[in-house]
C-alpha cells in the first residue's frame, strides 16, 4: 500500500496540522508494506505562466521539448498521485481558506487528460479506487461556519479528480480551546479504520 | 477624483476576459486609477518568517522583518490610498487563481487590514467599495461549485468592506462566449459612474 501526505502549512515545527498528519502516517506505517511519499507543498512548486497553461492543454503526442520543461513539476506531482493508494492532506486554514502553497499544487495537478477527463456528459475523474484523508485545522473558524471555505473547495478538486471517497478530520477553533480541539482530533485518528 | 486599485489575477493576457472585464469597469467608473497586474508583480512566497513578522508589533520588528515585509506594505498602501477596488478573477479550479489567493494573504494583515477586538475580528477597510470582475469557463456563478465569489465576498466583508458588486461572465461561457460577455458588458454599461 502506498501513502501520499501532502502537507501545506507555511510552519514547520509549530505545525499542528502537520503533527496530525504524522500520527496518521505513524498508523498506516505500521501496516505491512506500507512506503510512503512525502510532498511538503511550501518547496519546489511554482505560480503558474501562461505558457504554463498551453503547455498543459497541448496534446502529449505535439508536445515539444519546451513543453515538457514546463510540465515537468506538474508531472511529478502527478505521477505521485496515480501511484497513492491512501492520500492523507494536512491544511491549516488561512484567511478562512486553503493556503497558497495548496492552491499551486491544485492549479498544477487538476490537468485534463491527466487527472481528469471533460466529456459530453461532464468532468470524469481519472484517479479511481484511492481514499483521501484530510485533516483541516483552523485559528478561529468553525467547521460548521459558511466561512470556512476551504473543505468545499477541497471535496470539489478531489472529487473532479475522481477521489470521491473523503474523510475530514477537522481541529477546528485552535485559537480559543486548544486543548480539547487537538485531542477530539487525536482520538478520531486513532479510531480511524485504516 | 476618485481613486481606483484596479487589480488583475488572471495568467491570460490579451485574451483574457476578466482583463476585458475590469477594465471596462474601470474605463466607466472613471477616476484617478492605480493599477495592479498579480501576474506580473513578481509576488512575495508567504512562509514561517513572513507570518511571524505579520504578528509582530511594528516597533518591535527587526530590519530584517520590515525588508520581509516590504511588498505587503506596498500592497497595503495602494488599498489604503483607494476608495474603490476593481478586481479581475478568472475562476481556475472552482476558486480564484493561485496569484489572487497569495494576495489575499499578503494583504489579510492584523492590525492593518482587520483587528481583534473583544467582540471579535474588526474589518479595519470600511467605507470602501469593491467589484469583482469575475469568469468563469461556464460554471455559474452562485451554483454549489463556484467557490470564488464566496472567496472574495468573505476576505473583503472580514476587510469591512460590505459593498461589493459582482458582474459576472459565467453561465453560458461555453455555448456562446459572445453573448456571455457582451451581457457582462451591458451589465457594466448601466452600472452609475
Amino acid at each position: 500500500m502506498n501513502i501520499l501526505l501532502i502537507d501545506s502549512s507555511a510552519r514547520v515545527e509549530t505545525s499542528d496540522s502537520r503533527k496530525l498528519g504524522e500520527r496518521l502516517a505513524t498508523r498506516f506505517g505500521e501496516i505491512s508494506g506500507a512506503t510512503m511519499c512525502r510532498r511538503d507543498v511550501n518547496q519546489g512548486l511554482h505560480l503558474l505562466t501562461e505558457a504554463h497553461l498551453e503547455a498543459y492543454y497541448t496534446p502529449a503526442d505535439q508536445r515539444t521539448p519546451a513543453h515538457n520543461e514546463l510540465n515537468q513539476v506538474s508531472d511529478v506531482l502527478i505521477d505521485e498521485l496515480r501511484a497513492c493508494d491512501r492520500l492523507i492532506m494536512t491544511i491549516p486554514m488561512y484567511n478562512f481558506n486553503i493556503p497558497t502553497s495548496l492552491k499551486m499544487w491544485q492549479d498544477i495537478v487538476m490537468r485534463e487528460g491527466e487527472t481528469f477527463d471533460t466529456t459530453p456528459t461532464g468532468i470524469v475523474g481519472k484517479l479511481m479506487g484511492k481514499k483521501a484523508y484530510i485533516i483541516i485545522t483552523t485559528g478561529g473558524t468553525g467547521k460548521n461556519s459558511q466561512d470556512n471555505l476551504l473543505e468545499p473547495l477541497t471535496r470539489l478538486c478531489l472529487s473532479t479528480m475522481g477521489v470521491e471517497d473523503q474523510t475530514y478530520i477537522c481541529a477546528d477553533n485552535l485559537a480559543f480551546d486548544m486543548e480539547n480541539s487537538l485531542k477530539a482530533a487525536q482520538r478520531q485518528i486513532d479510531e480511524l479504520e485504516i | 477624483m476618485t481613486k481606483i486599485l484596479h487589480i488583475d489575477s488572471s495568467l491570460k493576457g490579451e485574451g483574457s476576459n476578466t482583463r476585458k472585464l475590469s477594465a471596462a469597469i474601470v474605463a466607466k467608473l472613471g477616476g484617478d486609477v492605480t493599477y495592479r497586474d498579480l501576474v506580473k508583480s513578481d509576488l512575495t512566497p508567504v512562509n514561517e518568517a513572513l507570518f511571524g513578522a505579520y504578528y509582530t508589533p511594528a516597533a518591535d520588528r527587526s530590519a530584517e522583518q520590515k525588508a520581509s515585509l516590504a511588498q505587503s506594505d506596498e500592497l497595503l498602501a495602494e488599498i489604503f490610498a483607494a476608495d474603490v477596488i476593481v478586481i479581475g478573477a478568472p475562476m481556475y479550479n472552482f476558486s480564484v487563481s493561485a496569484h489572487l489567493k497569495l494576495y489575499i494573504d499578503l494583504v489579510a494583515r492584523v492590525g492593518e487590514t482587520f483587528a481583534y477586538t473583544e467582540t471579535g475580528p474588526k474589518g479595519l477597510l470600511e467605507g470602501k467599495k469593491v467589484y469583482f470582475a469575475v469568469a468563469t469557463g461556464g460554471t455559474p456563478i452562485g451554483s454549489p461549485a463556484d467557490q470564488l465569489v464566496p472567496t472574495l465576498k468573505t476576505i473583503f466583508g472580514f476587510f469591512g468592506i460590505t459593498d461589493q458588486t459582482v458582474i459576472d461572465a459565467s453561465e453560458g461561457m461555453a455555448v456562446d462566449p459572445e453573448a456571455t460577455m457582451a451581457k457582462a458588458f451591458a451589465t457594466i454599461d448601466a452600472l452609475a459612474a
